[in-house]
């Protein structure tokens, strides 16, 4: 009776897994001739409508997702737990950019703010602030990366590595008598970096490319059952 | 005289012929090309294992790697990925902790924890609040302190980081340094690519990124076919930059 029902279930799973694989081929073969295609033929608008319906789907994604963290820590509120303050920050703030939002939409703002948008401009009050000072930390983190790294394993590559790291830091000191490191910073970073880049961005893209192959071919996991 | 379109289609029917090609033929002969060693590829199921055994969880994330953007190819190699290592974990109550900051992402991921579960027959112990969403962008500073901060919390033994990060990345690395955690990384944009390289105890370079599934789950013909096929596609990207270079010259 068990095994039966296993069976089946298999079988159900097997379905979707060709319904899935023939809806992903025949819409993956069309947006990709779409895309190569003349805007305005046929599978090229048709190839329109696939993209738009993928952008609409991110966005209802953005509002589950944002009506979930409020449902989260709304619930929160009520209990006083760790993080408790931490979530009534979290619903102030949304209520709090969602009405200058709605105001700089009506334009609602008088005074001084009057024709302003405020909504960018707290942006870049609070967020490119605190997300510019902790980037200023990531120089630290990599210099003691360096260190570790060779504590680590040295290796050429590795030798490679610091090598460069100290040539650019040193060619961007402002002082006298370092003319020469910065000319080697400069080649270096328009020959050696522009090269190693390039190869890097090219590798990617062919990885790209066959990963897309196995997806028009139907075989990734994101659409079959195990 | 051949435009892009050509180029392109030149390039999708090779690796869609040699794929196939090479799938067949290794599915006929019952054995499987022989891969070269990748350091990060043999770190991650090693991470994985020290986490069952030291009952803590891993750290998996795909950063901002997003489907619907131009990085969703980066998206869904970075979830079969993550499928391989959970699916080696799924036999246990304690889920791995997954971190990003796309929502569509974010449902996607949570379909391949459920299957990873699911092949395993313990769909009781999956639980979709393991995702962790971040704020939304690329280079978000905050999804890099956040996701360190919570792997934290979480007791998190290893960081296995796939996907497309920035200068955030090194965050996650410095607190893995911190706090004597494995950190295993990779990134297809640039500047995240260099921090992974400095701060990773095994780091993958570029395209490595994309083989994981042949890598991680070696008995598929056709993740092996797409080994060949991309081995392939550089050769013939080499042969013709020396091609391109000889005759300009």
């Amino acid at each position: 009776m068990q095994a039966d029902r296993k069976t089946r279930r298999r079988r159900r799973l097997r379905l979707g897994n060709a319904v899935n694989t023939t809806l992903v081929l025949a819409l993956g073969f069309t947006t990709m001739v779409g895309l190569l295609s003349p805007a305005d033929s046929a599978v090229g608008l048709t190839a329109d409508i696939f993209l738009q319906l993928a952008g609409v789907l991110a966005a209802v994604a953005v509002l589950v997702g944002v009506l979930n963290l409020l449902v989260v820590h709304l619930g929160r509120l009520p209990r006083v737990r760790k993080g408790g303050f931490y979530s009534l920050v979290v619903i102030l703030s949304a209520a709090v950019v969602t009405a200058v939002h709605v105001l700089d939409r009506t334009d609602a703002w008088g005074g001084d703010l009057e024709g302003e948008k405020v909504g960018p401009r707290l942006f870049g009050a609070i967020q490119v602030t605190l997300e510019s000072a902790l980037a200023g930390l990531v120089f630290f983190f990599l210099v003691y990366a360096a260190y570790r790294l060779m504590r680590h394993r040295v290796t050429w590559a590795n030798i490679v590595f610091l090598a460069a790291v100290l040539i650019v830091l040193i060619g961007w000191l402002p002082l006298k008598g370092l003319d020469g490191a910065g000319d080697l910073r400069d080649w270096l970073m328009e020959i050696p970096v522009t090269a190693g880049s390039r190869g890097l961005l090219i590798g990617i893209a062919l990885g790209t490319v066959t990963v897309g192959v196995r997806v028009l071919l139907g075989r990734e996991r994101a659409y079959r059952e195990p | 005289m051949a435009n892009e379109n050509t180029y392109f289609w030149l390039i999708i029917t090779l690796a869609f012929v040699m794929t196939v090609l090479s799938g067949t033929i290794a599915n006929r002969r019952r054995r499987l090309p022989t891969l070269r060693h990748i350091p990060g590829y043999e770190a991650m199921p090693r991470a994985v294992d020290e986490s069952i055994e030291s009952d803590r969880r891993v750290h998996l994330s795909t950063g901002s790697a997003a489907v619907g953007q131009t990085s969703t190819i980066t998206a869904i190699a970075a979830t079969s990925i993550i499928y391989a290592l959970t699916e080696r974990q799924s036999f246990l109550n304690r889920s791995p902790l997954v971190t990003l900051t796309d929502p569509v992402t974010m449902a996607m991921t949570n379909d391949i924890l459920r299957k990873a579960y699911m092949a395993r027959e313990n769909l009781t112990a999956y639980r979709s609040r393991v995702i962790s969403w971040f704020p939304q962008g690329q280079n978000s500073v905050a999804f890099g302190a956040g996701a360190a901060i919570r792997a934290k919390n979480m007791d998190t033994s290893s960081h296995i980081m796939v996907g497309e990060f920035g200068p955030e990345l090194a965050f996650i690395g410095e607190s893995s340094m911190r706090f004597r955690q494995n950190f295993v990384a990779a990134s297809t944009s640039l500047e995240g690519q260099a921090i992974a390289y400095a701060q990773s105890d095994a780091p993958l370079i570029g395209e490595e990124i994309f083989v994981g599934s042949a890598y991680l789950e070696p008995q598929s013909a056709l993740f092996m076919g797409g080994v060949v096929a991309l081995d392939a596609l550089r050769w013939a990207i080499i042969i013709a930059i020396i091609i391109a270079a000889i005759v300009n010259a």
